[in-house]
């Protein structure tokens, strides 16, 4: 008799690996199959998370529909069962999953389209904090401005890519009505700040200074390392007024840190 | 369609869950729940739907709990494995405890992982002395971390193990009395696994009798003619059935009237269409109370 | 003070200069990036079986036919480009 271990790893490789071989002989026919019944529970597994990708890329479906998707989709829960019982952990491997696919070598902004799309679902479930502003700046005393860290709120995501992907992403929301063609000689990349402002997530585009900045303090860099980066990316950047608009934006969490010291 | 939200409420309702009908807290629903608040004694919500940390999903599921109470149904923990308790999840789940209050928290009696691998479903144990003790186990480990009695809900299935030494029902009434956790009967998957196994649904009821019956589901399942007769398969896209009326019938009787939720997860209907079974629901409910009066 | 240090405060007391004499208003009103979109993400986790999971022998891979499977969506609409990278973004 199998020990629930032995069932557990046997009924595993039937789902995962097609391979029922050591749990069918404890499974009772009762009128069907093992097979069938083990067939089962593996088109269950299979299907479901195949559908729980289509929630969380749902331009990626679009752009090469059902069919498709769901094969890019069958070969990643093969490789990348879920490593939790949450679903909505399911997927961050997924942009990787279709750069290295055959499959998708035709569609090379494919895996760039799938990044921003999980960087808005983990911005969507990302946790509240408020924000870091201009008013909230001016509060600091100059002479502390030097201790001051800044760092992004937890739903800021950064996406860099070689194509226009936020442009596909417009073009392929189901309210777009106007014309989806991209010609791809003609637009170039673009770099992306995602963030959730109260229940929206927002996207919007940065500039190369303006993604360096963030992109360093994303890494717990310095406000000194963050603004030279910026500068470097960008001859001619504006810093001040970049900063402006992100504090704008929400981009800064608040309490900004001090190093050692409390806050004003 | 964005949500708009009140601010954040300090006041609450009060927790427990009456016995009376609620139904579940589905996202595409949350625009018209939010906005109608429906006339239901209780909303029960998916508690991993809501681990993110913020955003959406805790926004509504807060509100909401100012105005009714809540009950977390988990379906992830995978209880019954032999992989290692996953914390992360533990520590999530009670995390959601302590912001939601809710008035009642379930699982299911399944496993979901091995070698940390998920399966994304409710795979059925093997209902053995020696998985019996590892549920216990378990399920007392859980309830000691969380803080919190659990509700175990018994599972549709597909298959069942040759080596399987013990009913269903029995496994279940031993694994709650031995860890002091509370019963939810799903009577949709118990009509589902009495069919598929040709087990007697009266039999099942009549081995709970006297056991800790905390919460009834109902739900829609879906029939699949196979080589040799018809699978039932636990589908919750539609009303709940005839058969299934009847034996909420039964179990009102055998147990009294209990918290009743209507679960309807895909093809949804409209709201009005829940709330159109969840009244259909009170009605047996209140028959059995005033049967119970008189 | 360092180079460094000087980057950091010149750069913030224009900031909050710059802020306060109210061009920051427009921006701190409304942001100016796309509208949210899909708001009502579906939840994932349930507790269903799918209807269609009893359907076919299921026990095969169902990956050897997967490159016979062309993509058909809007991708059609997106022309132009070589297999390369072109320049810009990152």
């Amino acid at each position: 008799m199998p020990s629930l271990a032995d069932t557990q790893r046997g009924f595993s490789a039937a789902v995962f690996a097609s391979d029922p071989g050591s749990i069918r002989p404890w499974i009772r026919a009762n009128g069907l199959s093992p097979e069938r019944r083990l067939g089962l529970y593996r088109n269950n597994t299979f299907l479901g998370l195949s559908e729980a990708l289509r929630d969380g890329f749902p331009v990626v479906h679009r752009l090469v529909g059902t069919e498709f998707f769901d094969a890019l989709a069958r070969s990643f829960v093969a490789e990348h069962p879920p490593r939790s019982g949450c679903l909505l952990d399911y997927g961050a491997e997924f942009p990787a999953s279709i750069a290295g696919s055959e499959l998708a070598a035709s569609l090379p902004y494919l895996p760039d389209v799938a990044r921003l799309e999980w960087a808005w679902h983990e911005a969507f479930h990302a946790a509240e904090a408020p924000a870091f502003g201009v008013a909230e700046l001016a509060a600091v005393p100059p002479e502390r401005h030097t201790q001051l860290s800044l760092r992004l709120r937890p739903s800021v995501r950064l996406l860099a890519s070689p194509w226009p992907v936020l442009r596909i992403f417009h073009v392929n929301q189901p309210e777009y009505s106007g014309d989806p063609s991209i010609d791809l000689d003609r637009e170039t990349g673009c770099r992306v700040l995602v963030l959730r402002e109260g229940a929206e997530v927002l996207l919007h585009p940065l500039s190369a200074g303006e993604f360096a900045c963030l992109e360093r303090l994303s890494r717990e860099g310095s406000l000194e390392t963050a603004f030279e980066a910026a500068i470097r990316a960008e001859p001619g950047f504006d810093l001040p007024a970049s900063l402006v608009r992100l504090m704008g934006l929400h981009v800064f969490n608040h309490p900004a840190r001090f190093a050692g010291g409390a806050l004003p | 369609m964005a949500v708009v939200l009140p601010a954040p409420c300090l006041q609450r309702a009060q927790g427990t869950i009456p016995a009376s009908a609620g139904i579940g807290l589905r996202a595409e629903h949350y625009h018209e729940v939010a906005e109608t608040r429906p006339t239901v004694g209780w909303f029960e919500a998916h508690s991993e739907n809501y681990f993110g940390g913020g955003g959406t999903p805790l926004r509504v599921l807060e509100s909401l709990r100012a105005d009714y109470p809540v009950s977390l149904h988990g379906v992830g923990m995978s209880l019954g494995s032999v992989d290692p308790l996953d914390e992360r999840h533990l520590t999530r789940l009670k995390a959601l405890i302590m912001r939601i209050e809710p008035g009642l928290v379930s699982e299911h009696l399944s496993w979901g992982s091995y070698g940390g691998c998920f399966h994304n479903d409710l795979l059925p144990l093997p209902y053995t002395e020696e998985a019996l003790d590892h549920f216990v186990g378990r399920l007392t480990r859980v309830q000691e971390f969380l803080g919190q009695r659990l509700l175990i809900e018994n599972p549709s299935s597909y298959l069942e193990f040759a080596h399987s030494s013990l009913p269903e029902w029995e496994f279940l009434a031993e694994a709650t009395r031995r860890s002091g956790a509370g019963i939810l009967l799903d009577l949709n998957n118990l009509y589902v696994s009495c069919r598929n196994h040709r087990w007697d649904t009266h039999e099942y009821l009549r081995g709970l009798a006297g056991g800790p019956i905390e919460e009834l589901h109902l739900a829609g399942h879906s029939q699949r003619p196979m080589e040799h007769g018809d699978l039932l398969i636990d589908t919750h896209d539609g009303p709940v059935c005839r058969e299934v009326w009847a034996l909420y019938v039964e179990a009102l009787t055998a147990f009294g009237p209990k918290p009743t939720l209507i679960e309807w997860d895909a093809r949804l209907p409209p709201l009005a269409e829940l709330l159109v079974e969840a009244r259909t629901a009170d009605r047996h409910l209140e028959a059995r109370s005033h049967a119970l009066a008189g | 003070m360092t180079q460094n240090k000087t980057i950091v405060t010149s750069t913030l007391a224009a900031v909050v200069a710059l802020g306060l004499a109210g061009n920051a208003g427009a921006a701190e009103k409304k942001a100016d990036g796309d509208k949210c979109y899909g708001i009502v993400k579906s939840g994932k986790n349930d507790c269903k079986t799918l209807s269609n999971a009893c359907a076919g022998h299921s026990m095969e891979d169902g990956q050897k036919d997967a490159f016979l499977v062309v993509p058909k969506g809007t991708c059609e609409r997106i022309v132009g480009g070589s297999l390369e990278a072109p320049q810009g973004g990152k």
